[in-house]
């Protein structure tokens, strides 16, 4: 038996046991929508603590951090500093967009908002832009998964393959079971992930350097621009100030308006179990620190990886660790990148029924719930096209998926805490602050950028968002008492 | 307990974007065997760890 026969196994009863959990999760949910978007709103602590988690050990993490940490050095921090400002507001937002979505029945953060403020043209608004925006994060995630086994079974099995296989299997077991696979799941593939971040994020370092402060002190010696912030863009150029810290504010707004994160509000047993899991966040952006270990243990090795992003495997390959253990570390970066994508398929899914099709058009339950299982399968085609298609600069349009997903934080503030916002005011906010973010973004996109200070797009499109919400909100007729309080006043 | 986590909050903000950052944006001293820019951003996250855990303590007692 050759090398990567023996690494394959390993990954095919990883991705097996994957599948049972999977499938055996969903017997439980009922049959509802409610069911197979929310769970039956019964998500207890150890789910919700590792779903929200896998959000940030999502490929990007996994493979993009410790690529940025080797090409672009301490430009990687930012990811750290980002969570824990994104997560805080959550502690207060998630319990009370909880006891609304109970009160009201919402299972998508649309919803929320249209329920304040009524509009269909609001909720087909918000519905495209967000499909739009998952779309390249779960062309990148597939894309994860494709690298990893390409590189570690040598080129036997291609990227379309294993991605295929990969995302094969994410796509039977949302289709099945619903949010409740993506949370047990989760679960299981999360405590794989720290364990190896954290092993091979020590084990790297003393193996080749002789420790960790060893390794550091020997970049220092030899490439000390990689360690002080905000560290080098993709160029290999000093990165600006601007452009770290506005990446900080944005990802920080954004965050938690991701909605395949936002509706896990939905899906929570209780308020304190939020509560908790906004608490022991923090722990996970501590488990990122192991990851920038990997790829800072690759800046002074003696060859270097194809592309920065196959820096982890790159380094697992030439660690000369067994066959058996360089498969497990290969299912744990497999971990990373399907743990997010299940969530990123099965909320994309949600929302184009829930938000795009239903305010239009009337639907019975059950044929609701076989709508979003065939759109899972359609945004995964879609995705898979683009996730082998070469040329495709996922990174450029991810940055720009955050920049308009951050537009839906004014929205969410307003619906729960600004009782003289109106519909007119929160829909000239939102276009206006996503036309914004698109036109800086183009304008970059075609060579002529004309950010200034080189701030993030979503950073600028915020800027003319919130007064303009303000502005015209002020202007127009306010809303009845009765219907403004009901969201305002609604307590956890 | 909220007024503290929301400046906190703010000081986390400050510190980690320009021009906070520069204060403490150097490699050495190593602490822990990491760059001390990167041990000082791994302390803030501790730091909030622990509030959040006070603000949760608070936050369920005054509810009973």
């Amino acid at each position: 038996m050759e090398r990567w026969h023996v690494i394959g196994l390993v990954i095919a009863a990883y991705l097996g046991i994957t599948l049972a959990i999977g499938l055996l999760s969903g017997r439980r949910a009922s049959k509802s929508v409610a069911g197979y978007v929310a769970g039956d709103r019964d998500f207890g602590l150890l789910v919700m603590y590792f779903v929200l988690g896998a959000s940030i050990f999502s490929a990007f993490a996994f493979l993009g951090g410790p690529g940025w940490a080797y090409s672009r050095g301490a430009a990687a921090f930012y990811i750290l500093c980002y969570g824990v400002l994104g997560i805080v507001p959550y502690f207060f937002l998630g319990p009370k967009a909880a006891a609304l979505g109970r009160k009201f029945g919402y299972v998508t953060q649309a919803q929320l908002i249209c329920g304040r403020f009524p509009s269909r043209a609001l909720s087909f608004m918000i519905a495209v832009l967000t499909v739009l925006a998952f779309i390249p994060y779960i062309t990148l995630q597939m894309r994860g998964a494709g690298i990893v086994i390409e590189a570690v079974t040598e080129g036997n099995v291609p990227l379309w393959a294993g991605a295929l296989v990969a995302y094969g299997i994410v796509l039977i077991y949302v289709l099945f079971s619903g949010v409740a696979a993506v949370g047990w799941t989760n679960t299981f593939q999360g405590i794989f992930m720290l364990t190896i971040a954290w092993t091979l994020g020590l084990y790297l370092p003393i193996s080749l350097y002789g420790g960790v402060g060893e390794m550091f002190s020997q970049i220092m010696a030899e490439r000390p621009e990689l360690l002080t912030m905000p560290g080098l863009t993709a160029a290999g150029e000093p990165w600006s100030w601007g452009g770290y810290s506005s990446a900080i504010i944005v990802s920080a707004v954004g965050l938690m308006m991701w909605p395949h994160l936002f509706m896990k509000a939905f899906t929570a047993r209780s308020d304190n179990t939020l509560r908790k899991t906004v608490v022991l966040f923090p722990t996970f952006q501590l488990f990122l620190i192991p990851v920038f270990l990997i790829g800072f243990a690759g800046v002074l090795y003696p060859e270097s990886p194809p592309s920065s992003d196959f820096i982890l495997p790159f380094m697992i390959l030439n660690a000369e660790l067994p066959a058996i253990v360089v498969g497990l570390f290969c299912a744990g970066a497999l971990s990373a990148s399907m743990s997010t994508g299940d969530s990123l398929v099965h909320a994309a899914a949600s929302v184009t029924v829930e938000d795009g099709i239903k305010p239009y058009k009337e639907m019975s339950d059950e044929a609701r719930r076989r709508l979003i299982q065939v759109l899972v399968v359609v945004v995964g085609a879609i995705s898979f096209v683009f996730a082998v298609t070469e040329g495709v600069s996922l990174v450029v349009l991810l940055l720009t998926a955050y920049g308009i997903i951050c537009q839906l934080a004014p929205p969410i503030v307003a619906a729960m805490y600004w009782s003289r916002a109106t519909t007119a005011g929160v829909i000239a906010g939102f276009a206006s602050g996503s036309l914004t973010a698109a036109f800086f973004f183009l304008s970059g996109y075609f060579g002529n950028d004309l950010r200034p200070f080189d701030l993030h797009e979503g950073m600028l499109g915020l800027m003319v968002h919130i007064p303009v919400l303000i502005g015209v909100s002020l202007l127009t007729q306010p809303q009845l008492d009765d219907h403004s309080t009901a969201f305002t006043k609604a307590t956890a | 307990m909220r007024r503290i986590v929301a400046a906190y909050m703010v000081i986390f903000l400050a510190g980690t974007t320009y021009p906070g950052v520069t204060l403490f944006n150097q490699v050495e001293p190593l602490v822990i065997g990491l760059p001390f820019n990167l041990f000082m951003l791994a302390l803030l996250i501790v730091i909030a760890l622990v509030l959040l855990g006070a603000l949760y303590i608070t936050e369920t007692r005054s509810q009973d």
